[in-house]
């Protein structure tokens, strides 16, 4: 290509520049703790029984397809299953050997665990949609836009819990299914479905912060049947869907290594930069070729005027000199045409001398 | 040529570390079976002593070895030099470790000369190289649980030794300077020999396997193995006596429990008539309660504190909840036995109500306790019938859509109850009332009244009135199946146990 070093070095300088000015426009560091009034759910592990009452309630009320076996079929149990296209929540049962004697059993029971979506307080999904497909709404649940989808699937790829699904089966306006924590109900004043239908009341709806008071009431009130923890209290900057347990949330399939910090914090310097980044550089860039471009464009000039100089100088020179060697030339010309005059009129003379004599 | 070959170096590049290393770096699940426990693993690290380790621990296996030993028709002696008559060192093949190299020598030495003999003689021998025996991560771990010496285990080594106190039990006489052994002052081991040696006391540790193991040595009964006495599975094994001989050690049968002698003038609380005699059955040792040292509580435990904020009030001795030892932390821990669980595993745990001070002190005065005893039959617990006559069935309806109601044997229940609370001294003692017996249930209502419906407290759920009190299905649902839960009873098992689905296939429980 043969671009010089220097210049090179120069482009690079100027960019590095550019990305330090860019560097300091990041948001200041802010915890969000919910919009205060804000709904969450608490679910209490040590109460669930497994029954799916739940999931029946949310198939029902979001008019999602009945399911290939029924929801009293407990076999399904049996496996692991995550939230799919057609099932915003499941309910997975966990056998775990070391629970707690909350009262001393013949042998550890099984633990059941609704896994949905948790409404995060700094949603990933929303973040990393471009569309602004996602909104975590004042009351608290995360929404879902599909007239704005354009079905990229980067909400799938950040969601730290892997619940969105996506209808992959659909030619025309696929979408992505999630939990919507029953938005339209509990704006008209109703209870999300699953936590109406739960007989047990393992599912605590209210606000955030009366949900939360509940749930360290009862691990006070009950410190050998539970895990001195809220789950989703902090984790990945607080959900608004809580879990209780007796025993540690890695054995229930909660990862226990999120910290407080929220999910977009992790990539929003690199997204904050983007818009700076294709505003500044550009202009910068451009700035610095026109600046280059223009400076060699003045240097060609330059060179091409002395290069003209030159040889104006050059001719005039040569005129100069013909103008003087034809000068010279007249100049001898006219004194051997007088040298000739004269030495003809000396003859003319000279014979008229002879003559006369 | 040459960009062919770069091209292909590269693609190995990335195999390498796109498929290869993360495989590499992967580490293998644990087994889930936990296999490789062993009671009798002991960790070599004598060397500490001298300083930090340069090789990891070296795990040994002591049962394993003294199989191998027997079979070559040796005894202990093969590895334990004799230190006085008929006592044997517990250390390797020393009697006092003198310095680092010496002791190292002691094992590299004998311990590979005897893994390289048994290896020459054709038979399957330990490790002989350095790695072998220095294993950084050993898969092998202990499973060693310490004994308990309980009142039936006590009872058959009583027997064993035809009475004689003094076979085992000796303590120090200052004035002597030797052991002596007193009739009728007999106490624990670890009473003196505790966990870490103090002046001229050796660690319980050390005693424990001296004694026992050359007691049961002489007389070819007993485990002479680590695993006889620390592997769990056998400890389960070892026979329990029906009933157990009480242990007579000239303790009181009733007494009035009250401050020290020297605090009676400033002791207000009613005294607490205590059975002695009915404790030592329900307790596993004497140590459960006297776990320091077998006297009454209040020689060491003063009324108030004294100049030493660290000594533990009476107060304090017997009321703290968590504690082992204390009255109320062992009552507490009865709460939660499955029969008690139904109602007590639902309560929120470690309340004292003003109600239970009566429920013991309920003695004379401090002033008159110190001076007699309670009458032996005055403290059998009593059981009073209630004046309510409980309904038979109760009909719980109109809840739910998809289930008909529940018709409950409601004094069926009761009855059951009630005859699991006979069954149990402690029970009666404190609630013997049978208008107590209804607050299990239908809490927060005064005793010996009709208690009211639960719909009159429980309403509809998640009320920010009413934080803390769940709606009147999560009400039913958590008592009933909270209850059947923590007493372990399976019989109840599903939805339809208790009510029919109206018509069609309702969810069920597993």
């Amino acid at each position: 290509m043969g671009i010089s070093r220097r210049r090179f070095l120069h482009w690079m300088g100027a960019t590095g520049a550019g990305l330090a000015a860019v560097k300091k426009a990041q948001a200041a560091e802010k915890e969000f703790h919910g919009y205060p009034g804000s709904f969450a759910v608490l679910h209490d592990t040590t109460l669930c029984v497994g029954c799916r009452s739940c999931e029946a309630a949310c198939n029902s009320v979001n008019g999602l397809p009945p399911p290939e076996k029924p929801f009293s079929d407990l076999s399904v149990l049996e496996q692991k299953r995550r939230t799919d296209e057609k099932s915003f929540t499941v309910v997975n049962r966990y056998q775990v050997s070391n629970v707690p004697a909350a009262g001393p059993r013949a042998e550890p029971r099984a633990i059941f665990r609704k896994h949905q979506c948790n409404h995060c307080l700094e949603p990933a999904c929303a973040s990393a949609c471009f569309v602004r497909a996602f909104t975590k709404t004042p009351e608290g649940p995360v929404i879902y836009d599909p007239s704005v989808c354009v079905g990229c699937r980067y909400c799938l790829l950040a969601c730290p819990f892997n619940v969105p699904a996506y209808e992959y089966n659909k030619a025309l306006e696929p979408r992505v299914m999630k939990c919507t924590m029953c938005y339209p109900r509990i704006t008209k004043g109703l209870l999300p479905a699953c936590v109406e239908a739960c007989p047990m009341e393992a599912l605590t709806f209210g606000k955030r912060e009366d949900v939360l008071r509940i749930a360290r009431e009862r691990i006070r009130k009950h410190p050998d049947r539970y895990v001195d923890h809220i789950y989703g209290e902090t984790e990945v900057g607080g959900t608004s869907w809580l879990y209780l347990a007796g025993v540690p949330f890695q054995q229930l399939d909660l990862r226990e290594d999120y910290q407080i910090r929220p999910a977009p914090e992790f990539t929003s310097g690199a997204l904050g930069a983007v818009p700076m980044v294709i505003g500044l550089w550009p202009v910068l860039l451009i700035g610095l070729y026109a600046i280059n471009q223009r400076k060699e464009k003045i240097a060609q000039q330059e060179r091409e005027q002395a290069i003209q100089a030159v040889l104006a100088q050059a001719r005039a020179e040569a005129e100069r000199k013909a103008q003087e060697a034809a000068q010279k030339a007249a100049q001898e010309k006219q004194k051997a045409i007088d040298m000739a005059v004269k030495k003809a009129l000396e003859e003319a003379a000279k014979a008229k001398g002879k003559e006369g004599a | 040529m040459m960009r062919q070959k770069m091209i292909v170096c590269f693609a190995l590049a990335a195999a390498v570390g796109l498929l290869i290393l993360p495989l590499a770096a992967c580490k293998p699940e644990p087994a889930a079976g936990k296999e490789g426990g062993r009671p009798d693993l002991i960790l070599i690290e004598g060397l500490s002593e001298f300083g930090p380790l340069e090789s990891a621990p070296v795990p040994f296996l002591h049962d394993l070895h003294a199989e191998l030993v027997q079979k070559e028709k040796r005894d202990c002696t093969a590895c334990h030099l004799e230190k006085a008559k008929g006592i044997l060192s517990q250390k390797y093949m020393r009697l006092e470790d003198t310095d680092r190299q010496a002791v190292m020598d002691v094992y590299h030495e004998n311990c590979l000369a005897c893994h390289k003999e048994t290896a020459r003689s054709g038979k399957p021998s330990g490790p002989v190289t350095c790695g072998e025996c220095h294993v950084k991560k050993p898969d092998v771990f202990s499973t060693r649980q310490p004994v308990v010496m309980d009142l039936s285990l006590h009872a058959r080594h009583i027997d064993a030794a035809d009475g004689k106190c003094d076979t085992c039990h000796h303590q120090y006489d200052e004035a002597q300077k030797k052991l002596v052994s007193v009739q009728g002052q007999e106490v624990s081991c670890r009473d003196c020999h505790g966990a870490v040696p103090a002046e001229n006391r050796t660690t319980f540790r050390f005693v424990a396997h001296e004694s026992c193991i050359a007691c049961h040595d002489e007389f070819g009964a007993g485990p002479r193995d680590c695993g006889g006495c620390h592997d769990p599975a056998r400890q389960k094994a070892i026979q329990k006596l029906e009933t157990v001989p009480r242990l007579a050690r000239g303790q009181p049968n009733q007494v009035y429990l009250t401050a020290a002698r020297e605090d009676i003038g400033k002791s207000r609380m009613p005294s607490v008539p205590f059975d002695h005699a009915a404790h030592e059955a329900a307790a596993p040792t004497c140590r459960t309660c006297h776990h320091q040292t077998l006297k009454a509580c209040t020689e060491c435990h003063p009324l108030n504190e004294q100049a030493e904020k660290s000594v533990v009030r009476l107060e304090r001795a017997m009321h703290a909840v968590q504690s082992s030892h204390s009255c109320v932390g062992c009552h507490e821990t009865a709460k939660f036995y499955p029969n008690c669980a139904g109602c007590h595993g639902l309560m929120e745990k470690g309340v004292l109500t003003a109600f239970a001070c009566t429920r013991c002190h309920s003695g004379p005065p401090p002033s008159e306790a110190a001076l007699r005893l309670p009458p032996a039959t005055s403290l059998e617990p009593q059981l009073e019938r209630s004046s309510l006559e409980a309904a038979e069935l109760v009909e719980i309806s109109g809840l739910s859509d998809k289930f008909e109601g529940v018709r409950f044997a409601h004094r069926r229940h009761i009855e059951k109850l009630e005859t699991l609370i006979a069954s149990s001294r402690l029970a009666v003692r404190f609630h013997g009332r049978q208008d107590l017996v209804c607050q299990g249930c239908h809490h927060h209502t005064p005793a010996g009244q009709t208690p009211p419906r639960c719909e009159s407290c429980h309403g509809t759920p998640f009320n920010e009135l009413n934080l803390f009190m769940p709606g009147i299905v999560g009400a039913y649902h958590r008592q009933c199946v909270g209850c059947h839960d923590q007493m372990g009873i399976t019989t109840v098992s599903s939805c339809t146990s208790c009510h029919d689905p109206k018509g069609g296939e309702g969810p069920s429980v597993p």
